[in-house]
């Protein structure tokens, strides 16, 4: 209808002439694809060993070379006291110190006990507990090595070896995964944030009462915003998968036509929950308080940071919830392990039933007059 | 001095007011904490696996019988062949799928050696890493009961590891420092902002410049109540951590506060350049969330490790104060820090406070004569 | 007859009576001024009639339709402008008056004449273009009037429209205002100007909610014994 298009215009025209905004819109995802990726790496690249040799048989010192030259392992030299190592972990010098006690070699040589220490600087916990297991698993992997007959009482062990096989994600690299996952976060942001402040504006300002006093219907006034809105959305969505494509090497395995159709409905989620807030928002910072808390909290639970598995059951509970967590799914699915319609039939039906309940919510919440 | 008390007033009636932002505000921090802390956890729980036993021997049994017995999987399937094992992960969601090899046991048994294929669901790194891990510590048990039953404790070697200053590897220490930043940009630097643009975009701010009231004033009167705000929460955080959480302070906690006022002041600092850059609340707000908030995010260190980043990103996020807040705040927590080894960072966090002040100010003082 | 007719119209905001049982009429084409003080209840009342104010209690004709269940028909035919200047600042001149009358259903043709008709009226050819933000008070006052008069409304709702400007503007205003009353559009205009009331045909007076006069300016002026309207006035407002 021409009122409708006349909306769309109006919208578009203000939105190109908000040259913030404007520049939210280019930088944003340029940040989030530019920076974002190369921050958000948990893998444990780099840790730092110390080496206290009490022992100084050659044992140890074979052990200790073992690890200088682990590729895993960034070798921070030698200590020579309790001091040293107080001062070593305290100023963050060293992530682990290894610790060979006197006599190390006469005891395993002669069959007895013996110990060797592994304090760790466990304020990264993550990393103190990968880095013990590395640790350890060298440690046995060094025995498992030698050969028979030196020293002569460190038989072969029976070693049991496991060739690790990656499905899915052959790259193997955080990328795979959070590229996807900044797309997810890019369209939510844009879709909920700016759709959110835009309405609030118009009561701030006072042009909704010009508005409210036309014979306009309700719904041509919400579609005439959501439609300008949703297009901005699939426009950067569309540029963030070429970036990804093009620029992380990432293809995608499955249906693009899926992606595309669960991304449209996913923004119409994003979007009507956006103006929901609006209109029962009394100010743009209370808008801008709820639509924050409820990003940090949907993003938390959503699966992109820690596995949707592993949470407590009243925290998968409110997942149902939260949209980002069907769409997180979505993404994954399709562009990891290859999913088409079929696989993400369930995720696109409940995101559906969520777009219309959110935008119903909002065309409700929609009073033209104060009560 | 009572005309600041007069504005502290007026701002904290305003606060008062607007009671949905007050308990966002004040619960935001409750939520971050709850959610961090229950939710962020590296166990998953009965994870599903496929083994595919190509020997169906005795110790292959076995070792099924150690995998199931575990307690981390569910073994839902069986597979006799590669093709169902793709299968299973599309359709059963499989994690993982074991491949136990054909003449398992005589390989073992005789020549000591064999190899385990594992094919792992790469698609979430986080899951697979930690089932890759499940599997490791499965099968190296299993290793080592054999050798302890043949070698018996002939050159056994015990391996000791502690785990310094975080004894339970507490991943509390992790995030609380991360959320009490947060917390304070979000309360300090972009409430207090967005106050100041408020009173410019709806015009009172002329009213206030034209009253006797010193433009110091109403630039302190209005940016203390959110420091005090923020002061609030923070306390909220840190009694949350201690009592549910059981995170110790080992440093003093005097030491601690002081800390966390220093960086109040910066982050109102912030605020403070932000709103007088920003025509309008909306200005504010975006510049704050993207220029402040988003780069603390990422590259505070707080979420992600800074080691693994490029070296220009390391440089860069030293403008930013929140690094050098987390690390003052670790050292004092968990550490035991005094004050005299956080000196260099408070210095830091003046520095910059005293810096973006004199350049806000000059900043008004620019847009006042235009 | 009466394009506005109000009866027993109040409104209360929990114990707070804004609008207290009003009833008046309001001939076509009549210039009526809706007088009182600041917080008298005027832009309360008149929000009701223009529909964005749900009526505790009361009814109301407007146009010829009832308030409560004919309200769509009335926004056809009625046009407002507010206190607070409220069309677009980021649009210009032209695409504010565009998109009103499209929503008003102007056809495209017929729109694109009447806009340029008013523009040229209002002098304001030359800067159709402008952003309404980078234009003077006055103009903004002006446009705002000519966008509700777009669609050619019975009735014009005015809230106070020639505050802040100044006395000339203010005179090329009400010539604004006589020509469209003498085409037939009835103008309801609040106004806390004193000389703005003797320009209208009939004013009314409201005081704390109640309306307490209602005439033409002269007949008050006898009935309440005083020379000025100042006086009549000062009268409902001395405390």
């Amino acid at each position: 209808m021409r009122i409708i298009l006349m909306l769309i215009k109006k919208e578009f025209l203000q939105v190109f002439r908000n040259r913030l905004l404007i520049s939210i819109l280019i930088v944003a995802p340029l940040v989030q694809f530019l920076i974002f990726p190369f921050t958000a790496d948990y893998e444990i690249k780099h840790i730092s060993i110390a080496f206290w040799d009490q022992d100084h048989s050659t044992l140890s010192r074979e052990i200790i070379e073992h690890f200088r030259h682990s590729s895993h392992f960034i070798d921070c030299g030698f200590i020579d006291s309790e001091a040293e190592k107080e001062k070593a972990l305290l100023h963050d010098h060293v992530d682990f110190i290894l610790q060979f006690p006197p006599h190390f070699e006469k005891q395993m040589v002669r069959g007895e006990e013996s110990q060797i220490a592994i304090t760790a600087n466990a304020i990264n916990s993550v990393k103190a507990g990968i880095g013990s297991d590395y640790i350890k698993n060298v440690l046995t992997g060094f025995f498992e090595s030698k050969e028979e007959g030196t020293p002569p009482s460190i038989k072969k062990m029976t070693s049991i070896s496991i060739n690790h096989i990656h499905w899915y994600n052959e790259k193997m690299n955080y990328q795979n995964i959070m590229v996807p996952g900044i797309l997810v976060i890019l369209v939510t942001l844009i879709g909920s944030y700016v759709t959110a402040l835009n309405i609030v504006r118009e009561k701030e300002i006072g042009t909704i009462e010009q508005i409210n006093v036309t014979p306009i219907l309700k719904w041509q006034f919400l579609v005439g915003k959501m439609i300008p809105f949703w297009i901005l959305g699939m426009l950067e969505f569309i540029v963030g998968l070429i970036l990804m494509v093009f620029f992380f090497g990432i293809s995608i395995q499955g249906s693009t036509t899926a992606l595309l159709g669960a991304t449209a409905i996913y923004l119409l989620v994003m979007l009507g929950l956006g103006f929901f807030i609006s209109f029962v928002s009394k100010n743009q910072l209370q808008a801008m308080f709820i639509v924050f808390f409820l990003f940090v909290i949907y993003v938390l639970l959503s699966g992109l940071f820690t596995p949707t598995e592993g949470m407590p059951e009243w925290a998968k509970w409110i997942n149902f919830a939260n949209p980002m967590s069907f769409y997180m799914d979505i993404i994954k699915l399709v562009i990891l392990k290859g999913a088409g319609l079929r696989e993400i039939a369930s995720q696109v039906l409940i995101l559906s039933a969520m777009a219309v309940g959110i935008n119903i919510a909002a065309l409700l919440s929609y009073s033209d007059k104060i009560n | 001095m009572n005309q600041l008390l007069a504005i502290i007033r007026k701002e904290l009636i305003h606060i008062y007011r607007d009671k949905i932002s007050l308990f966002l505000m004040l619960s935001m921090p409750i939520v971050l904490i709850i959610l961090f802390g229950f939710t962020i956890s590296t166990e998953i729980p009965n994870a599903k696996i496929s083994i595919y036993d190509q020997s169906e021997d005795v110790q292959s049994k076995r070792l099924i019988q150690s995998l199931t017995a575990s307690g981390y999987f569910q073994v839902v399937n069986y597979p006799k062949s590669e093709k169902e094992i793709a299968e299973d992960f599309s359709q059963l969601q499989i994690k993982a799928a074991i491949i136990i090899p054909p003449q398992f046991e005589k390989k073992l048994i005789s020549e000591k050696e064999v190899e385990l294929q594992v094919i792992n669901d790469m698609s979430d790194i986080n899951v697979a890493s930690v089932i890759k891990q499940y599997i490791e510590t499965v099968i190296l048990n299993f290793e080592n009961d054999i050798n302890l039953t043949e070698f018996g404790k002939i050159g056994q070697l015990k391996v000791s590891i502690q785990m310094k200053y975080n004894p339970e590897l507490n991943s509390v220490y992790m995030f609380v420092p991360g959320i009490i930043t947060l917390i304070m940009i979000i309360i300090t630097a972009l409430m207090s902002s967005i106050t100041l643009a408020r009173e410019s975009e709806t015009n009172t701010m002329k009213m206030m410049l034209i009253t006797p009231v010193k433009k110091i004033h109403i630039v302190l009167g209005k940016v203390i109540p959110y420091m005090a705000l923020s002061f609030l929460s923070t306390l909220i955080i840190l009694a949350i951590s201690v009592w549910i959480f059981d995170m110790p302070i080992k440093g003093n906690i005097f030491v601690l506060l002081i800390l966390c006022i220093v960086f109040m002041f910066t982050s109102a600092s912030f605020g403070l350049l932000i709103s007088a850059i920003s025509k309008t609340q909306l200005d504010a707000m975006m510049i704050t969330m993207m220029g402040l908030f988003l780069p603390t995010v990422l590259l505070s260190g707080f979420l992600f490790p800074l080691d693994n980043m490029p070296y220009g990103f390391q440089l860069l996020a030293n403008i930013f104060p929140a690094k050098w807040f987390i690390l003052a705040l670790k050292d004092i927590m968990i550490k035991g820090a005094t004050f005299i080894d956080i000196w260099f960072y408070v210095a830091v966090l003046l520095f910059i406070s005293t810096l973006l002040t004199i350049f806000s100010v000059t900043q008004i003082d620019r847009r006042r004569a235009s | 007859m009466y394009t506005i007719e109000v009866h027993n119209l109040t409104k209360r905001f929990g114990s707070f009576t804004a609008v207290n049982n009003i009833s008046f009429q309001v001939k076509r084409g009549e210039i009526f001024g809706f007088l009182g003080a600041n917080g008298a209840g005027k832009t309360t009342a008149m929000k009701m009639m223009c529909g964005l104010l749900l009526p505790t209690s009361g009814t109301a004709r407007i146009a010829g339709y009832d308030l409560k269940t004919e309200s769509k028909q009335i926004k056809k035919e009625i046009g407002y402008m507010s206190q607070r200047f409220s069309l677009y600042d980021d649009l210009t001149i032209k695409e504010n008056m565009t998109l009103f009358g499209t929503i008003y259903k102007v056809p495209k043709q017929e729109l694109n004449e009447r806009i340029e008709g008013h523009l040229t009226e209002l002098n304001l050819m030359k800067h159709k273009d402008q952003l309404v933000s980078s234009i003077p008070l006055g103009w903004k006052q002006k446009l705002a009037f000519s966008t509700a008069l777009l669609h050619h409304p019975k009735i014009v709702f005015l809230d106070e429209p020639t505050s802040g400007v100044d006395p000339i503007v203010r005179r090329e205003f009400w010539s604004l205002i006589y020509k469209a009353a003498a085409q037939g559009v009835t103008i309801f205009i609040t106004t806390h100007y004193m000389d703005e009331a003797s320009y209208c045909e009939r004013i009314s007076i409201m005081a704390e909610g109640d309306l307490k006069l209602i005439g033409t300016p002269t007949e008050l002026k006898i009935q309440m014994d005083v020379n000025t309207i100042d006086e009549l006035f000062t009268h409902f407002v001395n405390r």
